[in-house]
């Protein structure tokens, strides 16, 4: 849903592949979203070698928003990143998650789960993303307790797995191994 | 054409592979998903003999997903496959989840049509505009599970979904099923027995293409409609998001529909109840939730484990089972029909079931039958002796001889696998050639064309209706939300201006609500959508909201009247294509134990469907505008329906009135 939602909202049509969130398989029946955990100091702005064309970092909502009319595909920041959460789309676009200017449509159609709020789990009816305002993104507090719900694991051969997961981004590597 | 994809024809026989545009007038006149596929089947059976048998390579297989499925719209992408069925005979169809769906739409196609037969075994491999029909000998023989994962490594791709059939299909057990995407099942009538006679494993698919919007604004607006429209009931949507279907046990226990004991009961005692009950899968074997399909914001689906340490017999036997969770179709068939009061134990069993690809509801249905015979001392141990090898206790609730079964069933290895091969129906025509003083027919719970259906429901009119007429055999997934169910006045007030369809156990037309019902669920398949969120409620989901949301995908304005024909439209052509087969009123008939043996317990004791069914199946044809005496359809309706077509077929071969 999220995914869908997202590229229906930002490319005006339907297809997973072109969207900023990807939800992947954890193992045989739990799944988990890869999505931009906004870092500071936000590393693939780092690798950016042309970051004032290309990238951005928004004060307001704390995250990084690439400019797509500025970016050589060099997919430095594809590499950068330390959750494999920017993508590479059918025509080589860079995709990556904005937060939809402060109301992401993603967590806007993920449903709250009403036996989230059975005894064993701890967390009452909650969805499974969350909009954290950015003042709260580096509360050390809040990141705790975050830490504590478990929020979001991914397994651990995410990072290596991120290149196949994406048949695009495979298909551009081996053409350029072979160049 | 915005928001719509492609048809996929590919002829296994000659290995030829054609894409071609669905017909604007087709949409119109069918709107997609089941609609499409029936007038796909329809349109394959006037080149062939409509007679043919449904494992000749002449059948079909179609798999088609409507407009609204895989788009993210809120209520699911649930694809239709449609055939004709090996298991009744007739029209067949079978509904599922999973995520290949969604992928078939996303590479650029809306429909599937599979014709012919392959020589050897193969697997189709659809990658966005490249099709190609690779070998699959080394897949013959494994099981669904396997299957997936294998051909996920061979083509290097984790997101690729997979449709593929197991053992039970390759022995051409007639209520095989196809399995899709690691465990959707689309279950009944035998879809997958008709894919192992074209001698097709799996069919695999990769779609990024993506699904073009005609407007992405407007139909962002019609989804949050929808959506708002599911959580205005938010105790409902909250139950039903927990607990899918499962709470029907419960339901079932106060309204006496549990087939308990084969349905010589209508309740089961409350402590076995419990063992069965939502609650009890919560507290103790519930590991997550899931969504069945993409697109969808209810997710009443879930998975399990089974830790070892619970409170149930089967716990320690099947302990580290993990699966997903089943319906309520599926437990009362295995756990209510057959006395087997144990969650873990019929999770375990379903799962074993999807894990051969065939149809739970039928192989509890088959269990069932073979422990009442026993019950009344029709089968003894020398009986399963000759059948088996070996001594086999038929007793009430025994898992050991439910899971002989399953396994005698899937890999047809003895003569009580062979027994049960053709379904409940067979089965009992089986035991009654080889021994003529067993009345089983009697015994076996059945509906139309033989398909058995795990609820009692002689004490209501309306349901017992859609079992006798619906086009695929008993079944509740053409006819869901029928109002002695459901006992809304307002809805009854909105289909007949009157609120006496509502009242329970009572026959006031209750035939004419089942047409209703099934009208709004076949709209609801053409759309591709599910009916457990949105088919049962037409006051709060009306097809207007469907309507606007089409309108802003495709770009096609189908009022809300139209909508409802199209729907009597679909109704109507898979009429016609039993009524070719030969299908007449005669044919659409219950079984002995829910005509004649009243109800023993509920508020509705004593009621049987002998005392109503002639009386709400007249009301039914008189709603549909068919003929009473035969069932068969008027050139006056097809014509009123813009059908002249049907019409001219129906009347070349005297099946029109």
């Amino acid at each position: 849903m999220c995914e869908l939602s997202c590229s229906l909202a930002k490319e005006g049509a339907i297809n997973p592949y072109l969207a900023r969130i990807q939800v992947i398989k954890v193992d045989d029946y739990s799944f988990a979203p890869v999505i931009c955990r906004r870092c500071n100091p936000p590393k693939c702005l780092q690798a950016c070698p042309i970051p004032d064309e290309a990238m951005s970092w928004d004060e307001a909502l704390g995250v990084v928003v690439i400019n797509e009319s500025g970016c050589i595909h060099c997919f430095a920041c594809i590499e950068a990143c330390p959750f494999g959460a920017i993508r590479v789309g059918p025509n080589n676009e860079v995709l990556k998650c904005d937060l939809c200017g402060g109301d992401p449509v993603c967590v806007k159609y993920c449903p709250e789960r009403p036996e989230n709020s059975l005894p064993h789990l701890p967390w009452p009816k909650q969805s499974c993303l969350k909009y954290i305002e950015p003042h709260r993104v580096n509360d050390h507090k809040f990141a705790s307790e975050r830490a504590k719900s478990q929020e979001i694991r991914l397994p651990k051969d995410h990072l290596q797995k991120r290149f196949e997961l994406q048949p695009h981004l495979a298909k551009e590597r081996s053409k350029y191994e072979k160049d | 054409m915005h928001g719509r994809g492609l048809i996929l024809r590919v002829d296994l026989n000659c290995g030829t592979v054609v894409k071609e545009e669905i017909p604007r007038e087709l949409c119109l006149k069918y709107l997609g998903g089941e609609g499409v596929n029936s007038w796909l089947l329809w349109e394959h059976f006037l080149k062939v003999d409509p007679k043919t048998d449904p494992l000749d390579s002449d059948n079909v297989l179609i798999a088609g997903l409507g407009p609204l499925g895989g788009t993210g719209y809120g209520a699911g992408s649930k694809m239709k496959w449609t055939y004709k069925s090996p298991l009744s005979n007739m029209f067949g169809d079978s509904v599922c989840g999973g995520g290949f769906a969604s992928a078939l739409r996303l590479a650029g196609y809306d429909h599937l049509v599979i014709t012919g037969k392959a020589k050897a075994p193969v697997y189709i491999w659809i990658d966005d505009e490249s099709v190609e029909i690779r070998n699959a000998s080394h897949l013959w023989g494994k099981d669904t599970n396997e299957v997936d994962l294998r051909i996920k490594q061979e083509l290097g791709d984790e997101r690729i979904e997979v449709a593929t059939i197991g053992r039970a299909a390759e022995n051409l057990v007639a209520f095989a099923s196809i399995i899709v995407s690691g465990g959707r099942v689309a279950g009944r009538t035998g879809a997958g027995c008709v894919m192992a006679s074209k001698n097709l494993k799996a069919i695999s698919v990769r779609g990024t293409k993506g699904i073009r919007v005609h407007d992405p604004l407007r139909f962002q607006e019609a989804k949050d409609e929808l959506i708002a429209a599911m959580n205005a009931s938010p105790e409902n949507l909250d139950t039903r998001r927990a607990y899918g279907t499962l709470t029907a046990v419960i339901g079932y226990q106060i309204r006496a529909g549990n087939a308990y004991r084969n349905c010589q009961y209508s309740v089961m005692p409350d402590d076995k109840a419990k063992m069965l009950s939502h609650k009890w899968y919560l507290e103790h074997l519930a590991a997550g939730s899931l969504t069945c399909s993409p697109g969808c914001i209810m997710g009443c689906s879930g998975w399990f484990k089974i830790k070892g340490n619970e409170p149930s017999l089967a716990a320690k036997t099947y302990k580290g089972v993990t699966g997903i969770k089943a319906e309520y179709l599926a437990v009362a068939s295995l756990g209510i029909m057959p006395d087997l009061p144990d969650m873990a134990a019929v999770l375990a069993l379903v799962g074993l079931c999807s894990k051969y690809g065939m149809d739970a509801v039928e192989v509890g249905a088959c269990c069932a039958l073979l422990m009442e015979l026993w019950q009344r001392g029709f089968l003894t141990e020398d009986d399963t002796i000759s059948w088996t090898g070996e001594p086999l206790s038929l007793e009430w609730g025994n898992l050991k001889a439910i899971e002989k079964i399953v396994h005698s069933i899937a890999l047809q290895d003895d003569q009580l696998g062979r027994l049960l091969r053709g379904g409940v129906y067979k089965a009992a025509c089986n035991i009654q050639d080889m021994k003529e003083d067993v009345p089983a027919l009697r015994f076996a719970i059945y509906g139309k064309g033989g398909s058995p259906f795990g609820e009692d429901v002689r004490g209501m009119p309306s349901r017992s209706t859609n079992m006798a007429v619906a086009s695929r055999g008993a079944d509740h997934l053409k006819g869901f939300g029928t109002l002695d169910l459901y006992c809304r006045p307002d809805i009854s007030n909105l289909y007949f201006g009157t609120p006496d369809a509502a009242k329970a156990m009572d026959i006031t037309l209750k035939g004419a609500t089942s047409a209703m019902a099934e009208t709004r669920t076949a709209i609801i398949s053409s759309l591709g959508l599910c009916v457990i969120p949105v088919g049962i409620d037409p006051i709060q989901f009306p097809l207007v909201m469907f309507s606007k949301a089409l309108s802003a995908l495709t770009g096609d304005e189908i009022a809300p009247e139209e909508m409802f024909q199209i729907g009597e439209r679909v109704v109507n052509l898979e009429k016609a294509f039993n009524s070719r087969v030969g299908y007449r009123r005669k044919d659409d008939r219950l079984c002995d134990r829910w005509l004649k043996d009243p109800k023993p317990s509920g508020p509705d004791q004593g009621w049987k469907a002998e005392d109503f069914i002639e009386q709400t199946k007249d009301d039914y044809y008189e709603r549909r505008g068919w003929d009473k005496v035969t069932s068969l359809q008027t050139r006056q309706k097809l014509r009123e329906l813009n059908m002249t077509d049907v019409a001219k077929v129906l009347r070349k071969e005297g099946a029109l009135i």
